[in-house]
């Protein structure tokens, strides 16, 4: 049997499992991990053969008892951003959250904590940031192995794309987005807030200084702006990996920063937690730091 | 800009031997110190303007055209002699510290062979000053001077050598813009970006190292007080440095210009090619050298030292770095002849009889191989990884790993180094901690080292706040940070020497008992940049001192060091390697910085002997 059958008849045999029921999401895509070789390659399978969109996403929605749907709406005049739009069953204005995806694109894993917000009374929307690209999965194929930088820090896959992205472009197709949710029938426009992951931290804080109407901002071991801290509104919250030297190191100066303006900032470390702790998906997830930070953001941004 | 230059690498110039009755090739290389009697041994002295003898002045020649620059240095009697030398027509100056570079122009082969210099000495010298001088001079009256020279130490001369910083000054506003594109520069220099986390302690610091070099370098008077150390004397002015010049990665016709030989220019800060990190020689004499920068054409290069001609090896790179070659850090040569290499993540072997080129790739399971490699007795492989270390059998074409104890991102291992039990050693630079594999039970074992005595005082407790979360990166570290870099192993003995860098110390670790003992670097006070160690035949450990522009050997029994000094300035020397074919061991460094590398042969008394009698007869 080639190695390309042997892979089929693997993800198959797991799709299968997984559709009735016998084994879960994070296992389905542990074993996609295994057949394909690495993280972004089984991301890349699950986004452009459509199981994410059609298959996961649909039957975790509905274990969630969320509905969820595949939104479009304009950026900056010029691009068409995609984003994936999960809100609760039950009928009223909710709290609104952008969830700004890691380095990786919108995957799998962020439209799984996109869901749990839903499943928490929050309308969340996750843009594909890689939008103006032509999305994530279309914009490059993976083109090394692992979810890893190599020994000089650079990465691959949709990573390289998203590296290619204008710094402020993308803050750009934030505010869309945030406007977005503002004008949704489902969505108290007073009661927006941003979550983000790893690439998507700095983004998230960066919002806070672009969009005073904010209202609060998540950073998950993402770094912080430089300046522009005096514009921030929004209370911000942060979790930081101890393991994450480069970006955890920055906490105190952060904090000094945000005072210096008169701002709220709060920020955890996890013990032996590596960045990246929160993706389920991933090498690096910490159960109970992922837990514990959870607890955290929801507590944060339901107060 | 790189100056185009012609090579003549394969022309052999048939001269007849002095004193031998056949008619030799030769190439355009120096001599053994100890060769037969061949060229021209060229010799002078060198004293003051003033008439005083000059002792321990490096004096260096290089013939036009030619890649290969041989440096000797003065004796007590402030006299020099070269190994005998193709002939050819020359460059020649001389070099020391406050005095203005000598120079001087020789036809080689013809009966003149002497060239005196008289050295005019210099104002302002501050441009030939090593590292250690610049760091000494930095003043200590304070708690604020000695707490700011300590973070200054740590923080801003981690990538180069702090004689790259402290050679020039600005105004509060230049040291800021210095600052900012430090604080996110990629250790490959690669463009900072926005979004990319800046190293915490050089951001959290910011305020007050600008004010501190402001003080120290900027347009007002500054505190430093200069103090040269002593030059080279005894064994260490016997020294014979041969510096090759390696092409540029990028254009084999090209090299870099900027290169350190002449003191008066600085340390070279121009980015010019740049690259040449580790280097072993095979039993043919041949030098294998990877490099460290993204470039076109090299991997690997060989270099024959008697032409001084490279040879440029490329595995291709994969996906989006397709077009370019992989690329390398750290070689190892095994006694079969294979010389082992990391490439871009796997495995680079290279047969240096035949050169053929492979490589391996680990399983997606394991990490990725590192950047620094060494073979054990039984010709496994170990290479360091983000999570510890790697073996390669290849017999078996199999991987396996170990996995550092204490693990974490920032862990990452630097330096390993095989013991004579078959263990492998690495350093977990950021923690301070050095991994050993147990090879009979696949598992893991760890040894911490101490924490740089006394610095805790400098350190405030907003200093300590600050320490606690940030730890250490590779190039930024609180101050009492040891820093294990790289080792050597010997391996015929019980110990690993470690080269801590910020400790600027070697550590001995006894591999049976894992007892420590520190052996701080004595002769360049300051920040000498302790980089990497290896262990030669006869059981001397040696070590680059990247800041130092110096290589010294420790004797492990007398628990004494000797020094020599290289004759370039700013080379960046991040790896030393022994060639123990040579009936004399011989020492090679590559120049990171300034794309060269050296070699080091030592000559004794009665070699100086031999090549007086040479000379007394060339002038008959």
């Amino acid at each position: 049997m080639s190695e390309m059958t042997e892979q089929k008849r693997q993800i198959s045999e797991s799709v299968k499992s997984y559709r009735s029921g016998r084994i879960r999401r994070r296992e389905l895509l542990q074993s996609i991990i295994r057949a394909t070789g690495s993280y972004a390659a089984a991301h890349l399978f699950l986004e452009t053969s459509g199981l994410a969109a059609t298959v996961i996403s649909t039957i975790e929605a509905q274990n969630a008892n969320v509905d969820a749907e595949s939104v479009k709406y304009p950026s900056s005049g010029q691009f068409e951003m995609t984003g994936y739009l999960v809100k609760p069953k039950t009928p009223g204005k909710r709290r609104g959250v952008i969830v700004i995806h890691e380095n990786r694109g919108l995957n799998e894993h962020i439209r799984d904590v996109a869901r749990r917000f839903a499943s928490e009374g929050f309308v969340a929307l996750a843009p594909d940031l890689l939008s103006r690209l032509g999305g994530t999965g279309s914009a490059r194929k993976p083109s090394g192995r692992a979810d890893e930088a190599d020994e000089s820090g650079r990465v691959s896959g949709d990573a390289e794309a998203i590296a290619a992205l204008p710094l402020y472009g993308v803050i750009d197709d934030l505010k869309s987005t945030f406007e977005f949710l503002e004008k949704h029938p489902s969505v108290e426009p007073t009661l927006i807030s941003s979550v983000g992951f790893c690439w998507g931290g700095w983004r998230s804080f960066t919002l806070a200084t672009a969009v005073p109407k904010l209202h609060k901002a998540v950073i998950f071991y993402g770094s912080s702006p430089d300046s522009g801290f005096d514009k921030i509104q929004a209370s911000v919250l942060a979790h930081y990996a101890e393991w994450d030297n480069r970006i955890t190191g920055n906490a105190i100066w952060t904090k000094r920063m945000m005072n210096s303006a008169g701002k709220t900032f709060q920020y955890y470390i996890y013990p032996k937690a590596d960045h990246a702790f929160f993706n389920d998906t991933g090498n690096r997830h910490n159960p109970e730091a992922s837990k514990l930070a959870w607890q955290r953001t929801l507590e944060f941004l339901k107060s | 800009m790189l100056r185009l230059r012609t090579i003549f690498c394969f022309v052999a110039v048939i001269a007849i031997a002095a004193g031998a009755a056949s008619l030799m090739a030769l190439s355009s290389g120096p001599q053994r110190p100890n060769g037969t009697a061949s060229s021209t041994v060229l010799a002078g002295t060198v004293k003051s303007a003033a008439g005083q003898v000059l002792e321990g002045v490096v004096v260096s020649a290089k013939a036009d055209g030619k890649t290969i620059t041989t440096s000797v240095f003065t004796d007590d009697d402030g006299r020099y002699y070269f190994p005998p030398l193709d002939k050819g027509h020359y460059r020649v100056w001389a070099q020391a510290v406050g005095f203005e570079t000598g120079g001087s122009e020789i036809d080689l082969g013809t009966p003149e062979a002497q060239r005196d210099f008289a050295l005019k000495t210099i104002k302002d010298f501050t441009r030939q000053l090593s590292a250690p001088e610049w760091m000494m001079a930095l003043p200590e009256d304070t708690f604020e001077h000695r707490r700011m020279k300590a973070i200054f130490r740590n923080n801003c001369a981690g990538c180069h050598q702090p004689n790259f910083v402290l050679q020039n000054k600005f105004d509060a506003e230049g040291w800021r813009n210095i600052i900012n594109v430090m604080e996110r520069v990629g250790i490959y220099g690669d463009p900072p970006r926005l979004d990319q986390a800046p190293f915490p302690l050089i951001r959290a610091f910011k305020d007050e190292l600008v004010k501190y070099l402001t003080e120290m370098r900027g347009p007002g008077p500054s505190p430093m007080k200069f103090k040269l150390l002593p030059r080279p004397r005894g064994e260490s002015a016997r020294v014979v440095i041969t510096e090759y010049d390696v092409t540029s990665n990028s254009n084999p016709k090209e090299y870099v210009t900027q290169d350190g030989s002449d003191w008066t220019e600085g340390v070279p800060s121009a980015y010019q090619s740049r690259g040449p990190h580790d280097a072993e020689v095979d039993a043919n004499g041949f030098v294998w050298i990877v490099d460290s920068q993204d470039n076109p054409a090299r991997t690997i290069s060989r270099l024959d030292p008697k032409t001084g001609a490279i040879k440029d090896f490329k595995l291709d790179a994969r996906g989006a770095r397709k077009g370019i070659a992989m690329r390398s850090h750290g070689i190892v040569i095994d006694h079969k002849g294979l010389a082992w290499f990391n490439a871009d993540g796997g495995l680079g072997k290279m047969d240096t009889k035949t050169e053929k080129l492979e490589w391996f790739d680990p399983p997606s399971t394991m990490a990725r191989v590192g950047g620094t490699l060494d073979v054990d007795a039984q010709g496994m492989v170990w290479a360091s990884t983000d999570e510890g270390s790697i073996r390669f059998d290849p017999a078996a074409n199999k991987f396996q790993d170990f996995k550092s104890v204490t693990r974490g991102n920032e862990g990452r291992t630097y330096g390993v180094a095989v013991d004579s039990e078959g263990n492998c050693w690495w350093a977990q630079m950021n923690y301070d901690i050095m991994g050993k594999s147990d090879i009979k039970t696949g598992k893991s074992l760890e040894v911490r080292f101490q924490p740089r005595p006394g610095l805790d005082e400098l350190a405030t407790p907003q200093d300590k706040e600050l320490y606690a979360i940030t730890q250490a990166d590779w190039n930024s570290a609180p101050v009492w940070q040891q820093g294990p870099r790289r080792l050597g192993a010997d391996k015929k003995g019980t110990a690993v020497y470690v080269a801590n860098w910020w400790g600027d110390n070697l550590a001995k670790i006894d591999i049976k008992t894992n007892k420590i003992t520190y052996y701080q670097y004595p002769n360049t006070p300051g920040f000498s940049g302790v980089y990497d160690s290896v262990v030669d035949k006869n059981g001397k450990v040696w070590v680059n001192l990247m800041h130092a522009d110096r290589v010294a050997r420790f004797d492990p029994k007398t628990e004494t060091w000797t020094e020599f000094m290289l004759p370039s300035l700013g080379n960046e020397t991040r790896f030393i390697a022994v060639d123990n074919n040579k009936p004399a061991v011989e020492v090679w460094t590559p120049y990171w910085r300034t794309n060269r590398i050296a070699r080091l042969q030592f000559r004794t008394n009665e070699e100086m002997r031999a090549i007086k009698a040479q000379l007394q007869a060339q002038r008959q």
